[in-house]
């Protein structure tokens, strides 16, 4: 899987290159977990950018939840942007509208963060 | 092959109150919007064609009991929740039109929602009648016994005079009943349940419901996947949505709608008839859900289209 990483302001913000689905999954989970982990050791968030991602079966939205719950557990947020029409409609579907916070813009997702 | 409903919710029976009437009938007047209808066949008409499914009827609330007919001149039913009330006393009416008296059960577990119309199955007082009872459990028959003992029910197992047979079905194993070959699969539930899939005369359909599936185990994904390769009609259960399945309601033993669209796109399947409904929910939130899936197939879909139904009570399919 295409993925890129950067940090900036303390956050660490990911761009998986590609839909994700049951061919690639693992390969997804292996990079995001370990993600939530580093945004906790540099003291700041995570900030997931799906602009290159254009659909996103079950498989992939649970490891979603995975990341979300380990978030939490270490006091990291994940905060969600870059998001295509098809990714929020599955999105609302999913009911995950209510489990992640989204943002219509990198630069307003790092807003959030340093906000806090 | 046609595939007849008689119970489609999950885990408790549930009854439509007097203001989900109320608000049926308000909402079709409003968009009868005070026109004058000239015969009971226009009137019949306009609640057909005019009205979404929500106003003109309801999803019903009888637990999971699923017919698949025309196989063989025997009945096939799968589970016994308590629509198996009302498909006791229709089958009884075919069977004064010629039909066998043997009923083929399958049973996906023995959980109450399960079994619990079977007290009220009247074909099972009439000595001609033969039921043979399959699944993966070896307790069925204690299950039934135990529902009626006196402390829960006045009727015992024992004044029944049909002709009973309990057989214990094996996974990997295939079987020939009554004009179906069937093949079982072992599913994710507390103590287990049991899917099916019954094939005759070149078409196939997939009854799995109370399973619930771990998107983190691929090859588990992948043994479903199989069992559901190129079926005309998968009925499962979608009672959650995803989020809840994969958080709040992991372990519970339910599926979501997208997991079912997901699993039946892999598979190649022909049609998904949602299933199992949660019974909190009422028959406007099941629309709404039924829709937002078959828009989920729409934005997932690669190659050929998964029809999406949702299945009701008395909802037949023609296959």
């Amino acid at each position: 899987m295409n993925w890129t990483r950067e940090l900036r302001q303390g956050n660490v913000i990911v761009s998986p290159g590609e839909p994700v689905d049951h061919e690639n999954v693992e390969d997804f989970e292996s990079r995001l977990i370990p993600s939530v982990e580093e945004a906790s050791r540099s003291g700041g968030n995570l900030i997931i950018d799906f602009r290159n991602v254009d659909y996103m079966t079950s498989v992939g939205l649970r490891v979603l939840i995975v990341a979300a719950k380990e978030a939490e557990s270490i006091a990291v947020k994940i905060l969600l942007t870059g998001m295509n029409k098809t990714m929020q409609e599955i999105f609302h579907i999913c009911g995950f509208e209510n489990v992640f916070v989204i943002h219509e813009s990198l630069d307003s997702a790092l807003a959030a963060t340093s906000a806090n | 092959m046609r595939v007849r409903f008689w119970g489609t919710r999950g885990s408790l029976p549930t009854a439509m109150r007097s203001s989900e009437v109320r608000d049926k009938l308000i909402a079709a007047l409003k968009t009868a919007n005070g026109r004058h209808f000239q015969s009971d066949a226009a009137i019949g008409n306009f609640v057909d064609n005019e009205l979404d499914f929500p106003v003109r009827a309801t999803y019903g609330g009888a637990s999971s009991c699923v017919e698949l007919d025309g196989t063989s001149e025997e009945f096939i039913v799968c589970d016994m929740g308590s629509g198996l009330r009302e498909f006791g006393l229709d089958s009884m009416r075919r069977s004064r039109n010629g039909r066998k008296k043997v009923y083929n059960v399958f049973m996906s577990h023995l959980h109450w929602d399960h079994i619990m119309g079977f007290p009220f199955f009247v074909p099972a007082f009439d000595p001609d009648v033969t039921i043979r009872i399959f699944g993966g459990h070896d307790t069925i028959e204690q299950a039934l016994r135990r529902q009626q003992e006196k402390i829960s029910f006045p009727v015992p197992f024992d004044s029944l005079r049909a002709r009973f047979d309990f057989s214990t079905l094996v996974p990997g194993e295939v079987a020939e009943i009554a004009g179906c070959r069937v093949e079982l699969i072992r599913q994710h539930h507390d103590n287990d349940s049991y899917g099916y899939r019954f094939s005759s005369n070149g078409q196939s359909v997939v009854y799995s419901t109370d399973s619930e599936h771990k998107l983190d185990d691929p090859l588990s994904i992948q043994r479903f996947v199989d069992f559901f390769h190129d079926a005309d009609l998968v009925i499962m259960d979608t009672m959650y949505s995803l989020a809840d399945a994969v958080s709040m309601k992991a372990d519970w033993g339910h599926s979501s709608n997208v997991v079912a669209v997901d699993l039946c796109h892999r598979a190649n399947a022909r049609r998904l008839a949602m299933f199992h409904h949660e019974p909190i929910f009422d028959d406007n939130t099941i629309r709404k859900i039924h829709l937002e899936t078959i828009r989920y197939e729409e934005l997932m879909r690669k190659e050929s289209a998964l029809e999406v139904l949702c299945a009701y009570d008395g909802f037949e399919v023609p296959l």
